[in-house]
């Protein structure tokens, strides 16, 4: 699992980062977010493409292990956005052209801060734009005569 | 949709000259009728067969009418078949094809993209490559209420982004020397803050989606000349100088106001924007900064989702914006004399 490949599918997901917060908009489901705390630095290195591992490796390496609570909270975060549909969690790396464009990370003189991911939902009613509307006997799509 | 051998055009491409081939024949069959229209530096060219999709749509976009000129960037045909008697080619297209936000299956690695109106109905296809759109509609009657409103939006948005412009969901304001971009989810307070400022001297590009262009010098460039009003902000409405009712359109839950009908000089074309505004009725009157980060969430949810679309193009747009400009709140208490008075002061704020 550790070894699994992260990455961000640019179909799915447009994001940015500015001045350390990161704001996620997932196209397919509606929901849009936003990440602070330390969470846009791992965002930014799951964007370039990288491992479970391999992140908590880069982040205590900046941040130091903290006795194991920086990886604690990757790994959350990890889940979390996985379970968003933010990330995709693939064996083997990704095509090098699928990768996103990289943003500005978040400060890292203060020290490791716990990610933190809200999620929005009160513009998913823009992506149900129901096709299945009444059609007349010439099919689809031709709306009956009102 | 039907799978097609190497050699073989594929559907879009098929569709969309049986569309163009359709366009032709309802010129021929009813005249043609070219408007032309800027939108920034962007001309784009309009060629109604007959008069009854004119009627319907361009009242939205009159007010960025422009004679003569340059050679158009985009052409837009449109056409419908109760006028003409022309019908459209047969769709080859199910409903297994229809993505969200009516979109159809994008053409794999090609430049034809196809919107549906399912409830029209209304095709709309746009041609990268030919720089070239078609619009069918069964019946202008039956246009729905929002196109009327703000028409041709996706249309818009596929068209301009690549040119630099990116239309978004955000209304501008304007008292000299600049403008201010209102930003905010539905019922934020965006059209009530705006016909405010129109009763006080303020000019406008648009109360619910403007275009933007511009980094080092952003500005906000008008779409539609249309104001969306109900309740209070419609009894404002009355303030406003000549300002007759606004007309119900089916599907539409506010009244609709044509301003450019009746006060096109209260509609700016293009406004220097000194701020970015959140307007907001949840917190304590008054103007105070906020994060570019909050002004992003708030200009590029609704921007991307409403239309289809990749996002990423506008997405770098807004950030770049968000930090480009400051970003304030302000709490809207029914003072709407003192919010005036704070964004007159913002947009006379420094260039």
């Amino acid at each position: 699992m550790n070894t699994e490949w992260l990455s961000i599918n640019p179909r799915k997901v447009v994001h940015e980062t500015i001045e350390g917060e990161a704001i996620l908009i997932q196209l397919e489901t509606g929901a849009y977010y936003s990440l602070e705390g330390s969470g846009p630095d791992i965002l930014h290195l799951v964007d370039s493409g990288t491992t479970r591992q391999d992140a908590v490796t880069a982040l205590e390496g900046r941040y130091g292990a903290n006795g194991g609570a920086l990886a604690t909270a990757v790994e959350r975060l990890i889940d979390e956005l996985a379970a968003e549909e933010l990330i995709e969690v693939g064996v083997g790396a990704p095509d090098a052209a699928e990768a996103g464009g990289a943003g500005p990370t978040a400060d890292h003189n203060g020290g490791f801060k716990t990610p933190v991911l809200r999620k929005f939902t009160d513009l998913q009613e823009l992506l149900l734009l129901d096709p299945i509307h009444e059609i007349d006997d010439s099919g689809w799509p031709n709306a009956p005569e009102r | 949709m039907a799978q097609r051998a190497g050699a073989l055009a594929s559907p879009h491409r098929a569709f969309w000259d049986g569309l163009t081939a359709g366009a032709r024949r309802a010129e021929e069959s009813a005249g043609t009728d070219v408007r032309q229209i800027l939108v920034g530096e962007v001309r784009l060219e309009l060629r109604f067969a007959g008069n009854s999709v004119r009627e319907a749509i361009f009242p939205a976009l009159q007010h960025l009418e422009r004679l003569g000129g340059d050679s158009p960037a985009v052409v837009i045909n449109l056409w419908d078949s109760t006028e003409t008697g022309v019908a459209p080619p047969p769709s080859p297209f199910d409903l297994s094809d229809l993505a969200s936000r009516g979109e159809m299956a994008p053409e794999p690695d090609g430049p034809i993209r196809v919107l549906c109106l399912p409830d029209a109905p209304v095709f709309m296809a746009w041609n990268r490559d030919d720089a070239q759109a078609v619009v069918w509609v069964r019946d202008s009657a039956s246009i729905p209420g929002h196109e009327l409103a703000s028409p041709l939006r996706t249309l818009l948005q596929w068209m301009l982004e690549p040119r630099g412009v990116f239309p978004v969901h955000a209304a501008s304001v304007a008292r000299e020397p600049g403008g201010v971009l209102l930003a905010g989810f539905s019922g934020a307070g965006k059209s009530t803050t705006s016909v405010a400022c129109l009763e006080r001297g303020f000019t406008f590009a648009g109360d619910d989606y403007v275009a933007l262009t511009g980094i080092d010098a952003p500005r906000a460039l008008s779409l539609y000349s249309t104001v969306k009003l109900k309740g209070h902000a419609l009894e404002l409405l009355q303030g406003v100088p000549g300002a007759p009712r606004g007309k119900k359109i089916n599907g539409v839950s506010k009244e609709v106001l044509y301003l450019g009908e009746y006060r096109p000089e209260l509609i700016r074309a293009d406004i220097p924007l000194r701020a970015i505004v959140l307007p907001s009725h949840r917190i304590a009157p008054g103007v105070r900064r906020t994060s570019p980060a909050n002004s992003l969430r708030a200009l590029a949810a609704p921007s991307i989702l409403a239309i289809p679309q990749n996002g990423h193009g506008t997405m770098r747009y807004l950030a770049a914006l968000v930090a480009a400009l400051p970003s304030y709140e302000i709490g809207l208490d029914g003072d709407l004399d003192r919010v005036a008075a704070e964004l007159a002061a913002l947009c006379e704020g420094p260039a």
